[in-house]
């Protein structure tokens, strides 16, 4: 019985680790926005006002008709985030990310040191706030 | 089972005598498993390259793109080649193109090729397993000219990568073998890998990519935004 506790609360933990590394919950700061690099995605440019650590998130540019907040620049928000390795989704160009550093017509895009996240909560412009249980 | 001579001379090289590639001299018949194949519009290309960069003399069966080798391999990046040549169990399958991007089968889309796409390899029903390597050779030309290498001598790492990949991790894709690959290839290539810099030229129509080492200032071409066909 006791042995069957703990391998349960060792399953329970490592898929926890699991999915926190998967899907982090951060308190980011929108520092800037770029919509002119990619035709088709935003590059946000965050902080994390918790470790300060700086990072990119990557966001389709679509049409949004119902919009309950949106991002703006200097605002902090909760958002759900997940590791990216490539920009294939969001760019034309599918770059392997971590490898080089990444430029568009000789400015910085993403440095080979970039931290790029995605978000299944961003949506264009438009945040939405994680579901309350 | 492929018959080898092999041969440690005085001075430390190893001398392979191959008496053909892909011929097993016991069953008295060409193997088809045992290869490195080089296919497509750059084929050519990359053999000569490789043999400037070479002291084996590297041929290329023009019809089915098999490679055999002759002579003393000297050093380990020398060795692997013909390792990969005589590897009953694994085949590493390079095709070259001009163009400047790849559709991966990990679903990334519109790779560059800088100037390989690794794309790990498949463990086929009799337990052998095949590696893919796409290479644009010319862009190895221009990237090894940003680093200081011959153009050989980048080209062997792609395809010392792709080998060891299989070795490493049968049947891994980008995500799973492509770190473990290069470290090992790297490691044994013997040659430099700084960090790279890559620019998208938008002011020329088509765009045209662009590489530099960083730390430098020049940009150097590499060709227009071209898909790969597969």
């Amino acid at each position: 019985m006791k042995i069957n506790i703990i391998f349960l609360l060792l399953v329970y933990s490592c898929s926890t680790m699991m999915l926190e590394q998967e899907l982090q919950i951060n308190n980011l700061c929108v520092q800037a926005i770029d919509s002119i690099t990619y035709d088709s995605s935003y590059i946000i440019h965050l902080e994390d006002i918790n470790s300060g650590k700086k990072m990119k998130l990557l966001s389709r540019k679509k049409q949004i008709t119902q919009c309950i907040n949106k991002l703006k620049v200097g605002n902090c928000y909760e958002i759900e985030t997940i590791k990216l390795k490539s920009t294939s989704e969001f760019t034309e160009v599918g770059h392997r990310l971590g490898k080089y550093d990444i430029y568009v017509n000789d400015s910085l895009v993403f440095a080979v040191s970039d931290y790029v996240v995605k978000s299944n909560q961003i949506n264009g412009l438009c945040y939405y706030p994680p579901k309350i249980k | 089972m492929f018959v080898t001579q092999l041969r440690e001379n005085a001075d430390g090289t190893i001398e392979y005598a191959i008496p053909s590639a892909g011929y097993n001299a016991e069953m008295d018949r060409y193997e088809d498993n045992d290869d490195i194949i080089i296919r497509g519009e750059q084929a050519e290309k990359a053999v000569s390259a490789l043999n400037a960069s070479s002291s084996l003399t590297i041929t290329r069966n023009a019809e089915t793109g098999k490679l055999s080798a002759t002579g003393k391999a000297k050093g380990k990046a020398d060795i692997l080649p013909l390792k990969a040549i005589n590897d009953e169990n694994i085949t590493v399958e390079l095709e070259t193109t001009s163009a400047q991007l790849y559709d991966s089968k990990d679903g990334t889309k519109n790779i560059p090729l800088l100037p390989g796409g690794f794309e790990g390899s498949t463990i086929n029903n009799d337990g052998t397993v095949t590696a893919t390597q796409f290479l644009n050779v010319e862009n190895a030309k221009v990237i090894s000219s940003v680093i200081g290498e011959e153009p050989g001598e980048t080209i062997r790492h792609e395809l010392n990568k792709s080998y060891l990949g299989a070795v490493k991790n049968p049947g891994g894709n980008y995500g799973s073998a492509y770190e473990t690959a290069h470290k090992a290839a790297a490691k044994v290539d013997g040659i430099a890998h700084p960090q790279l810099q890559f620019n998208e030229d938008r002011s020329r129509s088509p765009h045209i990519f662009q590489i530099r080492k960083t730390g430098t200032t020049v940009w150097k071409d590499l060709g227009p935004k071209t898909k790969m066909k597969r």
